[in-house]
């Protein structure tokens, strides 16, 4: 399938709206599904993998994905050609927080159904057999647990589930089972990086049984001082109290990064607009920018954005380019391979000139 | 904006991999950077399960020799992986999940939603999996009558069970 359509973002969960938008990028929601009828994936065959697929496929068709329906098969064809322009599609899925690492790097029959809006998405033969996905702009976790039990109830109709009385919805690793509820929330922390308090973070974290996790979820780095943190519990209680602890705990982290850009804007007003300024100068004349830099001064833009200090520079359009900048999205955009570090380097930084030209 | 923690094991790279063990019934958080964290086999996977079930349930010789009938695994291969290998290993390896169920989650009972107005039906989704298994078996021997009969099969139970929600 050509993803051609998918140069610009339209994901509805960069738009940058929604509650608590100065430091809640975006609100996730995740349920891992398993069939009744198979071995988990990572036991079945490639044959059974690909009846898994076909059943899902059909299934796509009906299901609450959003205004248009795409189902990319993923599924390494024969010939070298065609799998490098699978290896951007997947990439490209991947860098757009529509499928997991695991789905871009797995092996075997796998694919994924999702919405034009790049709500929701259902990945199949992941770790689980389905991983339902809901994202929102914002802090909206009510609304993605909403989203992804629509097509939930939708599946149910559609495929057996594997469920216990006891345990729940089984799961092929034991850290998801019962709910296989995984709810995160994205958070800008550029105050909490810069003022070194993100032990403190992740301290208050793992005390209440939350994880931290980086901009690609579980195994990334942080990159623009994004940081996601979600429930590891997931059986013995239910969804919605799973929402509701992590909600409960949200604004003491919320507060906690307000608190300290509020301090630095009144203490180093100057130092923090210059750090502004001076970033999206270089974005605006660099001749060669990394990823890592280009999420670097992509985040101080945004701290200048949502405390003011900035004005002309539309946080929706600056949250399109934390996912432009990646090397799957450059190569689409220019149409070429852009082999070397030189080469994707100086594609950035063009695409950055264009975007943020004042 | 600047660099946050430092790696643990090596102590030069920064850390960018923040994991929650449970030693000894005590929490532990281990920061390390992308490389070590690769080194530890930790990088991709399911929250790094291997290594939090090693410190669980410690190096010691298996609780049981049990092996699923299904799909084969020990609970060895799954300490190993971190996966089970079919549904029906929850109920296998009760024994020896619950342990490890407490330590995670503190709790041994879902509570959370089921599928609505689903008639439990344990033995045909079992019947499923076997005939799939079969039907593996039956391709790989190139025995593609007997394929064609077990594929019939499985759409029939199939449609049984559509009935039966
Ligand atoms: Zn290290
Ligand atoms: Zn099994």
């Amino acid at each position: 399938m050509e993803l051609t359509d998918f140069l610009t973002p339209g994901g509805e969960w960069l738009r940058g709206d929604g509650r608590d938008a100065d430091v809640v990028m975006s609100s996730r929601v995740r349920l891992a599904r398993n069939l009744a009828g198979f071995p988990f994936a990572t036991r079945a065959s490639d044959e059974q993998r690909s009846e898994i697929l076909g059943k899902m496929r059909t299934a796509s068709e009906t299901l609450p994905l959003g205004p248009r329906r795409y189902f990319v098969d993923l599924t390494p064809p024969g010939s070298r050609r065609e799998s490098k322009e699978l290896e951007l599609d997947r990439t490209l899925l991947h860098e757009r927080h529509l499928i997991s690492t695991e789905l871009e790097k797995g092996k075997g029959p796998r694919g994924v159904a999702f919405g034009s809006d790049e709500r929701v998405s259902v990945m199949v033969n992941e770790e689980d057999h389905l991983r339902i996905q809901a994202i929102r702009s914002g802090f909206a976790l009510d609304e993605a647990l909403a989203d992804a039990r629509a097509l939930d109830v939708a599946l149910e109709g559609a495929v057996r589930y594997a469920v216990s009385p006891t345990y729940g919805y089984l799961t092929a690793c034991p850290t998801n089972v019962g709910t296989g509820l995984r709810a995160s929330v994205m958070l800008h922390l550029p105050a909490l990086v810069h003022a070194q308090e993100m032990n403190r973070v992740f301290q208050a974290a793992s005390r209440t049984g939350l994880a931290v996790r980086g901009f690609y979820g579980e195994g990334t780095k942080a990159m623009g001082d994004f940081y996601q943190i979600s429930n590891q519990v997931t059986l013995g209680q239910s969804e919605e109290e799973i929402l509701r602890k992590l909600s409960r705990m949200l604004p003491t982290f919320l507060e906690y990064e307000r608190k300290v850009r509020e301090h630095l804007v009144a203490t180093y007003r100057v130092k923090v607009e210059d750090k502004v300024f001076r970033a999206l100068a270089v974005l605006r004349a660099a001749r060669t920018v990394s990823t890592d830099e280009a999420m670097e001064l992509l985040s101080a833009v945004r701290l200048g954005v949502v405390t003011g200090l900035l004005t002309g520079v539309d946080l929706a359009r600056l949250h399109e380019l934390f996912v432009l900048v990646h090397p799957a999205h450059l190569r689409r955009q220019a149409g070429r391979a852009l082999d070397t570090a030189v080469e994707r380097d100086t594609a950035r930084a063009t695409l950055l000139r264009q975007r943020l030209s004042a | 904006m600047g660099t946050i923690m430092i790696c643990q094991v090596c102590e030069s790279r920064p850390a960018t991999i923040h994991i929650t063990e449970i030693v000894n019934d005590q929490k532990k958080v281990l920061d390390l950077c992308e490389e070590c964290a690769q080194e530890k086999g930790l990088a991709h996977g399911s929250a790094n399960f291997p290594s939090l079930l090693k410190d669980l349930v410690g190096e010691r010789p298996p609780v049981s020799a049990k092996k699923c009938p299904e799909c084969g695994i020990t609970f060895d291969e799954f300490r190993a992986k971190g996966r089970f290998g079919c549904p029906k290993d929850y109920e296998v390896f009760a024994e020896d999940l619950a342990p490890l169920l407490e330590k995670i989650h503190n709790a041994k009972q879902h509570v959370g939603r089921v599928p609505a107005g689903r008639a439990p039906d344990a033995g045909r989704d079992e019947r499923l999996r076997r005939l799939r298994r079969d039907l593996a078996r039956a391709v790989a021997e190139e025995q593609y009558e007997e394929a064609a009969r077990i594929r019939d099969e499985i759409r029939q139970t199939e449609e049984a069970l559509r009935g039966v929600v």
